[in-house]
C-alpha cells in the first residue's frame, strides 16, 4: 500500500468509525417519556363532562389519582371497576380521582360512565395527555398532597394496588 | 487559464451558488396547515416504529398533530413547539441537534464532500501533468525505424 492510500484510508476509517459511534449512541425516536415522578404535577384546569370547573391545584392536601383512559381501550374498560371500588372505599377527605379521556368523544365518555359507574370528574381536554406525556392508555399518576407526582403507573390499576401505593407513599405502613 | 477551464469554473460557481441559495433561502410563507404538517413530519410517533407523527394514525399521533396545530395557530415558533414536545417525549425530534456531538452529523458530510472534491482535483491534475522527460535521439530514431517498416 503506498503512502497516499494510507493517508486516505486513515481519515476515512476515522470518519466511518465516528459515524458508527454516533449512530450507536444517539437516541432513537419513540423513546419513553421523561417521567414526571418528583415533579410538580402539570396544570389541570378544565371544564369537566358535567360542565363544572376543575382545577387540580384545588385538591392540594389530598392524594389524587389522575387516570388517563379511553372508552375504546380494552384495558381501560377492564380497570374501570377497580377505580370505582377504589373511589367508593377511599376517604373523600383524603383521596380524589379524576379521569382524563384520551382521543374520545363526550358522548361515548358519558355513556361509558353511565354504564360502568364512577362519579368523579371526567375531563376531555386532548392537550392534557401531552402535558402529562401520556402516549398510551391506560396510564395513571398519583399526585401527592404537596402537588407533586408521587407515582406513575402504566397499564391498568387495581383498587388494592392504589390503596397500597398511597399507604406506602404517605408512610402509613 | 484557458477557456475550457474558465467554463468549468463558471459552471462550478453557478452550481454552488444555486445550491447555497436553495439551501439557505426560505420559501414563500407557508400557511399554518403547511407549517403544522411540516412540523408533524419532523417528530417521531412516540409509540410507533419508524413512523412520523404526520404518518401515523395512532391516538397519540393524532393528539400531537392537534397540539401542533393549536400551537401554530397561537403563533408559537417552531423552536418553541419543538422544545415543548421534546420536553414531554425525549427523542421525538427526528432532526439531529446541530450542537454537541450530534452536530457531527451535519459537519461530517461537508468535510467528506470537501475531501472528496480535493482528492478529485489532485487526481485530475496528476493525469493532466505532461511527462518531464523527453525521448532521446536514439529512442526517436528507434521509433522512426519501426514506423518505416
Amino acid at each position: 500500500m503506498n503512502r497516499t492510500a494510507v493517508w486516505v484510508a486513515i481519515p476515512s476509517g476515522i470518519i466511518v468509525a465516528l459515524f458508527v459511534v454516533l449512530l450507536a449512541t444517539s437516541e432513537s425516536g419513540g423513546d419513553a417519556g421523561p417521567g414526571l415522578v418528583g415533579d410538580l404535577a402539570p396544570q389541570v384546569v378544565a371544564v369537566d363532562a358535567s360542565g363544572a370547573e376543575f382545577d387540580l391545584d384545588a385538591l392540594r392536601g389530598k392524594w389524587v389519582v389522575v387516570n388517563f383512559f379511553a372508552t375504546w381501550c380494552a384495558p381501560c374498560v377492564q380497570e374501570h371497576p377497580e377505580l370505582v371500588v377504589f373511589s367508593e372505599t377511599s376517604d373523600p377527605s383524603e383521596v380524589a380521582v379524576v379521569s382524563i379521556a384520551f382521543n374520545d368523544s363526550p358522548e361515548d365518555v358519558a355513556d361509558f360512565f353511565a354504564d360502568n359507574g364512577g362519579d368523579w370528574p371526567v375531563l376531555l381536554d386532548e392537550s392534557l395527555a401531552i402535558d402529562w406525556a401520556v402516549a398510551q392508555v391506560p396510564e395513571s399518576f398519583i399526585v401527592g398532597p404537596n402537588g407533586r407526582v408521587a407515582a406513575h403507573v402504566t397499564g391498568g390499576v387495581t383498587a388494592d394496588a392504589l390503596t397500597d401505593a398511597i399507604a406506602d407513599l404517605s408512610g402509613d405502613r | 487559464m484557458n477557456r475550457r477551464t474558465l467554463g468549468w469554473l463558471a459552471a462550478l460557481v453557478v452550481g454552488l451558488g444555486a445550491f447555497v441559495y436553495g439551501a439557505t433561502t426560505d420559501g414563500p410563507p407557508s400557511t399554518n396547515a403547511d407549517r403544522a404538517y411540516a412540523l408533524a413530519n419532523r417528530y417521531a410517533c412516540p409509540v410507533c416504529q419508524g413512523q412520523s407523527v404526520a404518518e401515523s394514525d395512532v391516538p397519540i399521533a393524532r393528539s400531537i398533530r392537534a397540539e401542533i396545530r393549536k400551537r401554530v395557530d397561537q403563533g408559537q415558533t417552531d423552536d418553541e413547539i419543538t422544545a415543548y414536545l421534546v420536553g414531554k417525549f425525549p427523542g421525538i425530534d427526528l432532526n439531529p441537534s446541530s450542537t454537541g456531538f450530534t452536530g457531527l452529523v451535519w459537519i461530517l458530510p461537508v468535510v467528506v464532500g470537501a475531501a472528496a472534491l480535493a482528492g478529485l482535483v489532485v487526481v485530475f491534475r496528476r493525469w493532466q501533468q505532461t511527462p518531464t522527460q523527453s525521448a532521446t535521439d536514439d529512442e526517436v530514431e528507434l521509433v522512426e525505424k519501426a514506423r518505416r517498416r
